[in-house]
């Protein structure tokens, strides 16, 4: 499974770092304390003015700091944000600056970044890496173990991966070149990268499933490439092999100049039946976490 | 049913029945903290608020005397701004001075449920306006130099994703 992943590597990934490396952002204004404040000539306390913006909608509340330095100053603060985060989300809103929380709220680049992770959409986004045996096919719903459980990766859509007699691997880039802002955080923060995926086998044969990811960076100064990768196998020898398990991996250490995210999984079956035996896999995540999890 | 009497800061006094002024939470735990009796000829003073938009927020409390009670602001991810009734937003077409006014008067007086709508009211107002739109609407004074305002216009783009 190690190598999996070495021919992914792209070489063509020197981009704007320095966009994202020197980017500093402004320190609140000093304001004459009444400006912005008063509403034709009628003076409104700040907290009145903060709940007033907080029933605007978040990705537009960067326009209005473009209004006066005050409203620069409001909109543009932690506790302004961190109040949007609460009355947007259940999470902990921890302590952070307030473009961490805007970033939050405005994009998706919190929520999954994998997508098509069920094979809804057939094999749109993923690219195929080995495809042995009767080539990896999708289940709807998966045939020959438990039903998919009740979690919410599978709320939406219940279908799986499934490989066959030889090995059947694929994978998906996630690549974050150009969303600055993300980039300009997680340098800051190192957020942990969450990964995890859901396999099965079939209650007649028995599998094996490779979990694997590789985070990479951008090149640095000495025009060197990092990178961070974790693997995980399981085999689904026992009798417990047609139960849904969860397979896990974080990273809390990855390199600076995150660009690329690579999740790969593979399958097969242990018994070299023609058909579709092997590993089955669904509800793949990878997701930045605002606050390290224990798994 | 219980009336009390409230003063306005320019001396007119209003008679309120009591459950319709507990809605200000301000005057509930004045009353509950000076121990007031309901049945004396008490005036409570309230040197904030002018007639005029004391009347308004006696007539706002009147009509949603009944509401069930807001819930406490932790668990209040209310957030949208369509959702004002069509009583409320008749009741709001007032000028702007009024409005901020009620703003400041629900502030003081802590009705939670004439803040809220008063202030998504405001937010309306703000809603789709360019930057300079909205300095002209409320009056406020654009305090940037050209440089600054050219800075505070890049690091938003830069912030946005494409």
């Amino acid at each position: 499974m190690g190598n999996f992943l070495e021919n992914n590597i792209s070489t063509n990934m020197v981009d704007k770092f320095d966009s994202v490396r020197d980017f500093k952002f402004m320190d609140a204004f000093s304001v004459q304390e009444a400006i912005g404040l008063c509403f034709n000539d009628i003076y409104i306390p700040e907290e009145i003015l903060f709940k007033i913006l907080s029933f605007l909608e978040p990705k537009l509340l960067l326009k209005y700091s473009q209004v006066c330095k005050k409203w620069c100053n409001v909109i543009k603060s932690d506790i302004f944000w961190k109040d949007m985060f609460r009355l947007n989300s259940d999470e902990n809103p921890g302590n952070f600056p307030w473009y961490v929380y805007y970033c939050y709220l405005t994009t998706k680049n919190f929520n999954n970044l994998l997508k098509n992770g069920n094979g809804a959409k057939e094999f749109k986004h993923w690219k195929i890496k080995h495809n042995g045996g009767d080539k990896i096919d999708i289940e709807k719903p998966p045939i020959g173990s438990k039903p998919l459980p009740d979690e919410p990766e599978f709320v939406k859509d219940k279908s799986c991966f499934v490989t066959s007699y030889q090995k059947g691997s694929k994978y998906q880039e996630i690549d974050i070149t150009n969303k600055r802002l993300l980039r300009f955080i997680i340098n800051k923060f190192k957020f942990p990268v969450y990964v995890s995926e859901w396999t099965a086998g079939r209650f007649d044969c028995s599998s094996v499933y490779y979990l694997a990811t590789r985070l990479e960076s951008g090149e640095d100064e000495s025009g060197l490439v990092g990178h961070e990768s974790g693997t995980k196998e399981v085999r689904l020898i026992d009798i417990d092999r047609v139960e849904w398990r969860k397979v896990e991996l974080i990273f809390t250490k990855y390199p600076d100049n995150l660009v690329k995210i690579i999740f790969q999984h593979a399958g097969r079956d242990g018994q070299f039946w023609s058909g579709h035996y092997g590993a089955k896999m669904s509800g793949g995540v990878v997701k930045f976490l605002l606050h390290p999890k224990e798994i | 049913m219980s009336k009390i009497k409230l003063q306005s800061s320019d001396g007119e006094t209003f008679e309120v029945e009591i459950e319709i002024a507990k809605c200000s939470v301000t005057i509930k735990t004045m009353l509950e903290d000076l121990g007031m009796d309901e049945d004396e000829e008490e005036v409570v003073p309230l040197p904030n608020v002018n007639s005029a938009i004391l009347r308004k927020v006696i007539q706002w409390a009147t009509y949603h005397k009944d509401d069930p009670p807001p819930p406490e602001d932790d668990e209040n991810k209310e957030k949208r701004t369509d959702d004002i009734s069509s009583w409320d937003a008749d009741f709001l077409k007032v000028d702007q001075g009024t409005l901020f006014e009620l703003i400041l008067a629900a502030n003081y007086l802590d009705i939670k449920g004439l803040l809220d709508v008063t202030c998504k009211t405001v937010a309306n107002m703000i809603k789709g306006k360019a930057p300079e739109e909205i300095r002209k609407t409320f009056n406020i004074k654009n305090d940037f130099t050209a440089s600054e305002e050219e800075q505070v216009r890049k690091e938003n783009e830069w912030c946005e994703e494409k």
